[in-house]
């Protein structure tokens, strides 16, 4: 008897009871529907080959661009006057830069120009 | 000698609708009973399958495994009925809501209407996880073998075994007296 209701168990159910027979009519007219919405539309299109070219070319430029910059600043950074004073007079010196009235505010009082 | 999905997705890549509605017609009814396994409704499956396919057309694309392409639109069409479950559900106009709930027999005659069959069964298979209303109508239903299961909704033979089995046990309980159709087929 356990054997039996094990085996019960395990067998197929019958569930054809559903509203889920095969229909070929109905599926057709769901098909039919689903191509003529379709028909109106292309798939999604990848971004053309030479969009993506471009693309490529001004990715590389920008990232050139970039390093410029980032060179220029470091640069300039390197150039930058001294923040102490009497280091400040002496970079003036070596360079023959005739300091002008609001520089020397700023060395000396703590001016920003 | 029919074409391969690979075959098929390359043309409808490249816009080919006739692919495309062979493609359909390949996969339709598993597609209709997974929407069918979501809402428990005909109509409303339908509607998502004929939504779920023009949704794969668009977004062919999205599909990087051609080889898989049955499971993915698979995927497709679960996640747009999951969707349209939620939409019926927040306008509370969903009927299967009236019936998700599984009432003793009071009535024999009644019962042996296959109206009333129909909405018991409806509402034991819904009160299933998705995945196991998947397996059992699939399975028990439409006699489709574990493998070719496990190949289209993306898991394992042995779960898709483990899931029927959970499945029959609950119907059974709830439903107790459901025939059962011998023999079984894989």
């Amino acid at each position: 008897m356990t054997e039996n209701r094990e085996r019960r168990a395990e067998s197929r159910l019958d569930l054809r009871a559903l509203d889920v027979a095969d229909d070929l009519a109905r599926d057709d007219a769901v098909i039919q529907a689903a191509l003529r919405r379709i028909s109106t539309r292309a798939p999604d299109a990848e971004w053309p080959d030479w969009m993506i070219r471009a693309q490529r070319g001004l990715a590389a430029a920008a990232a050139v661009l970039l390093l410029l910059a980032g060179a220029v600043l470091l640069t300039q950074s390197d150039q930058s006057d001294p923040a102490d004073p009497a280091e400040l007079i002496q970079h003036w010196a070596r360079s023959s830069h005739i300091p002008t009235n609001g520089e020397l505010l700023s060395a000396y009082m703590g001016y920003r120009q | 000698m029919s074409q391969s999905d690979e075959e098929l997705v390359a043309l409808i890549l490249g816009s080919d609708t006739a692919a495309f509605e062979v493609l359909m017609r390949r996969y339709f009814r598993m597609a209709f009973l997974v929407a069918f396994a979501q809402l428990g409704n005909r109509e409303d499956a339908e509607d998502v399958c004929q939504d779920a396919f023009v949704r794969c057309w668009e977004r062919m694309r999205d599909c990087r495994d051609a080889s898989r392409v049955s499971h993915w639109i698979m995927t497709v069409v679960r996640n747009t009925a999951h969707n349209r479950r939620e939409y019926l559900q927040l306008r509370a106009t969903e009927q299967l809501d009236s019936t998700a709930h599984v009432t003793a027999p009071d009535c024999p005659d009644r019962m042996a209407a296959l109206g009333d069959l129909r909405a018991r069964l409806t509402a034991a298979l819904l009160s299933l996880p998705p995945v196991q209303r998947e397996v059992v109508l699939l399975h028990d239903y439409e006699g489709r073998r574990h493998a070719e299961l496990a190949r289209q909704l993306g898991i394992s033979e042995s779960m898709s075994r483990r899931h029927l089995s959970d499945a029959r046990k609950r119907l059974r309980k709830l439903l107790g007296d459901l025939p059962t159709l011998e023999p079984d087929h894989d």
